[in-house]
């Protein structure tokens, strides 16, 4: 790749992180709906699947963009309810498994905030 | 090269399109859904070349689509990459079966990705020339009918036989998973001995029909375990087989010769083709990776096809899995 197509590169991606960034602003409210959802027995299971789901989608960005850490947060969460839906005896409890989902949340929306104001300040 | 890119994120579709575009593929058309990439199938005059096929989505997953596109014509043999962020085997083993050429993982290495379209645009390129060749065949159809457009090493593509893939993304497949992935798998290869003299009496389609027929027994054989079967050219078919399998039962070889027996193989004029079919050695993948893994796919293949040579200069010590067939095609 020349030196001029990586500058056009790096100029678009800093585009991408600037709408991801927005983006993951609705992720976390949708994420916190979940969140409370999976306090509730008939709720769920069908929470934690959308969780993992959301999770995914973050894990699958987030690294690419250079966001480093909630890629790696994103990619535990969705392993952790992999693991825990699937009933298997090595499986996490459900507390292990909320612990990781609030680490997740708590320093998604840590980094989403400090992302944002650097992307403002810039 | 057209390309098509279809993903449920709208991030990464973005993402892929800068990407691609800083490796000079500009010609990128993206789809947020199955659904809406069939429409873009529909409504296109002119076919893609290579297909980015998000493997989870909702509704028609990529698995799915990869199927869906594979069974189009114009598209059998275009590259289909999936695009996953999953490190679960299973996924990317369905894949292949469905039909895809390669996988690239999220989060994007972008020399990784670069690297993978360029291995794509390869097989576009090759394609190509092979349509070409075809074409120019068919315009100077000989009278001799044994004449082919392509030669005994080439790898043939076989189509509509289930876990049967392109020698090329048989590599793709062992090469990208990790050591740990491969942990119990091995390979195992099939060689149609005296093949030379077959293709050389054999017309294209009976040639064709023939390799398809093989890899259907060994597909049917291998039924009971996990697997992926390629045609490696000269004869030689590449097996590899499932984990925790240590070794394929004995009945397997002689289960093989009496499908191949019931299938009747004979030229299109009713000869009966004639034609033993030798098993090489199992090797086993654990612990290998990369290049090492791409070099025991070889060496499976050289165990056949020696293991042919040794049959024919001492017959008595043969593999038990060394039958004689007879039968009709077509």
């Amino acid at each position: 790749m020349t030196q001029a197509a990586q500058d056009i590169l790096q100029g678009q991606l800093e585009i991408i992180r600037a709408k991801f960034i927005a983006l993951l602003d609705d992720r976390l409210d949708e994420l916190e709906y979940l969140r409370e959802q999976i306090e509730q027995d008939v709720q769920r299971q069908k929470a934690l699947q959308q969780t993992q789901f959301i999770a995914h989608k973050i894990y699958g960005s987030a690294g690419t963009l250079g966001m480093t850490e909630i890629g790696q947060l994103a990619a535990k969460t969705e392993e952790t309810i992999i693991h825990y839906l699937s009933g298997k005896d090595s499986c996490p409890t459900l507390q292990d498994t909320k612990r990781v989902i609030d680490t997740f949340l708590d320093n998604t929306a840590e980094a989403s905030s400090s992302a944002y104001w650097k992307s403002v300040s810039a | 090269m057209r390309i098509l890119s279809v993903d449920d994120d709208p991030i990464i579709l973005e993402l892929l399109t800068e990407i691609l575009a800083s490796i000079g593929h500009t010609e990128v058309t993206t789809a947020e859904s199955a659904a809406q990439a069939f429409e873009l199938l529909k409504a296109d005059c002119v076919p893609y070349d290579c297909f980015l096929l998000d493997i989870q989505m909702p509704e028609i997953d990529g698995i799915q689509l990869c199927t869906a596109i594979r069974s189009m014509p114009q598209y059998r043999r275009a590259p289909i990459l999936m695009i996953t962020a999953m490190s679960d085997k299973t996924y990317i083993d369905k894949a292949f079966t469905a039909g895809a050429t390669d996988y690239v993982t999220k989060p994007f290495d972008m020399i990784e990705l670069g690297a993978r379209i360029r291995v794509a645009e390869r097989l576009v390129d090759a394609q190509r020339y092979k349509t070409k060749k075809l074409v120019d065949v068919n315009q100077h159809k000989p009278t001799v009918t044994t004449e082919k457009p392509y030669f005994l090493e080439d790898k043939l593509p076989i189509d509509n036989v289930d876990g049967v893939i392109d020698y090329i993304a048989l590599e793709n497949y062992v090469s990208q998973l990790s050591r740990g992935s491969l942990f119990g798998s091995s390979v195992l290869a099939f060689h149609i001995s005296d093949v030379e003299r077959i293709f050389k009496g054999a017309s294209a389609f009976d040639f064709e029909c023939l390799i398809t027929d093989v890899s259907e027994a060994i597909t049917q054989c291998l039924m009971r375990s996990q697997f992926l079967v390629s045609y490696a050219g000269n004869g030689t078919f590449v097996c590899v087989y499932g984990s925790g399998q240590k070794h394929l039962p004995d009945s397997l070889e002689s289960e093989l010769s009496e499908i191949i027996s019931s299938m009747e193989l004979c030229y299109s004029d009713g000869r009966p083709i004639l034609f033993k079919i030798v098993a090489g050695k199992p090797i086993r993948l654990t612990f290998r990776s990369g290049k090492t893994v791409i070099e025991a796919l070889l060496q499976a293949r050289s165990t056949a096809e020696n293991g042919d040579v040794e049959f024919l200069r001492a017959p008595k010590k043969a593999s038990l899995f060394n039958t004689y067939i007879q039968g009709r095609t077509g």
